[in-house]
């Protein structure tokens, strides 16, 4: 029950507004809006409202909405067609759907950042 | 030191005045760290830490395992967990019994449950906490929607 991440995943909701650094290391979902930097270990959803001026660390990203800022994944960057991401982009695995708008640059490696191999589904909590 | 008997089970939760219009109750987590400002306006449950300074229009609960470290300013404040800071609420603030807050309370309406800990000042007659808010909020934020909630809501 612990490990369904769609049910107890953070949102950060609509109207909310921040500035300055974040750190976490639970799934969230950002809907409202973060000025700063994102320092995440676990899986960072940008929604369709959300709206990111950041640099964004983490270990999955999904992107639905907006994002101006470089982002760090240690796993994967899904780009999905709602997405406008001005930035560059920099993890083993890149997926960008077809309708997504997308200026920057893409960097395919592993070795994003200290690529220690990180356990999966350590820490939920 | 006398924490009570049964931490959570016997208090109530912390139910929102009035549902979220948004949909989704925003929760945020516990492994979260804010440093820096937060605004909001929406019902929100803190689990979180943060640094700085919350702003909201709405309800704001802060949770057990909530911890904030400066001011807030809000209608409803509900805690829970740790606060470090001034609480500014045009409605009113209610501390629960394994709160521990640190710093004044401005709000009309003010409850302290048996068991909070607190320190720090409380006043009920701080007609200036709308204005006040405003004052802030449009210098920080300027958000006319903010100021106007505010200015409907005292």
């Amino acid at each position: 029950m612990s490990n369904a991440s769609s049910e107890r995943m953070s949102v950060f909701g609509p109207t909310l507004r921040f500035k300055g650094e974040l750190k976490a290391q639970e799934d969230i979902k950002i809907e409202g809006r973060i000025e700063g930097t994102i320092d995440h270990q676990q899986r960072v959803v940008v929604g369709n409202k959300g709206e990111v001026v950041a640099r964004v660390n983490a270990a999955t990203i999904d992107v639905d909405g907006r994002v101006q800022g470089d982002m760090v994944a240690k796993k994967s960057i899904k780009v999905s067609q709602s997405a406008i991401v001005r930035g560059n982009i920099r993890a083993p695995s890149v997926s960008i759907t077809e309708g997504a708008n997308f200026n920057g640059g893409v960097t395919m490696e592993s070795n994003a950042g200290s690529a220690g191999p990180s356990t999966p589904g350590a820490s939920s909590r | 030191m006398n924490k009570g008997f049964s931490d959570s089970k016997m208090a109530p939760p912390p139910a929102a005045p009035q549902p979220s219009q948004g949909g989704t109750p925003c929760v945020l987590g516990p492994t979260l760290h804010f440093k820096g400002e937060l605004y909001g306006e929406e019902d929100l449950e803190f689990q979180g830490q943060i640094e700085g300074s919350i702003e909201h229009t709405r309800s704001l609960s802060i949770g057990k395992e909530g911890g904030v470290k400066g001011n807030i300013r809000a209608k409803f404040v509900i805690i829970e967990g740790k606060v470090e800071g001034d609480v500014y609420a045009t409605e009113s603030v209610s501390i629960r019994a394994n709160a521990k807050v640190t710093g004044n309370i401005f709000a009309p309406r003010v409850g302290i449950a048996d068991g909070a800990h607190f320190t720090g000042r409380i006043d009920m007659n701080h007609k200036g906490v709308a204005s006040k808010a405003d004052l802030t909020v449009g210098k920080s934020l300027s958000d006319p929607q903010a100021e106007r909630l505010l200015a409907s809501g005292s």
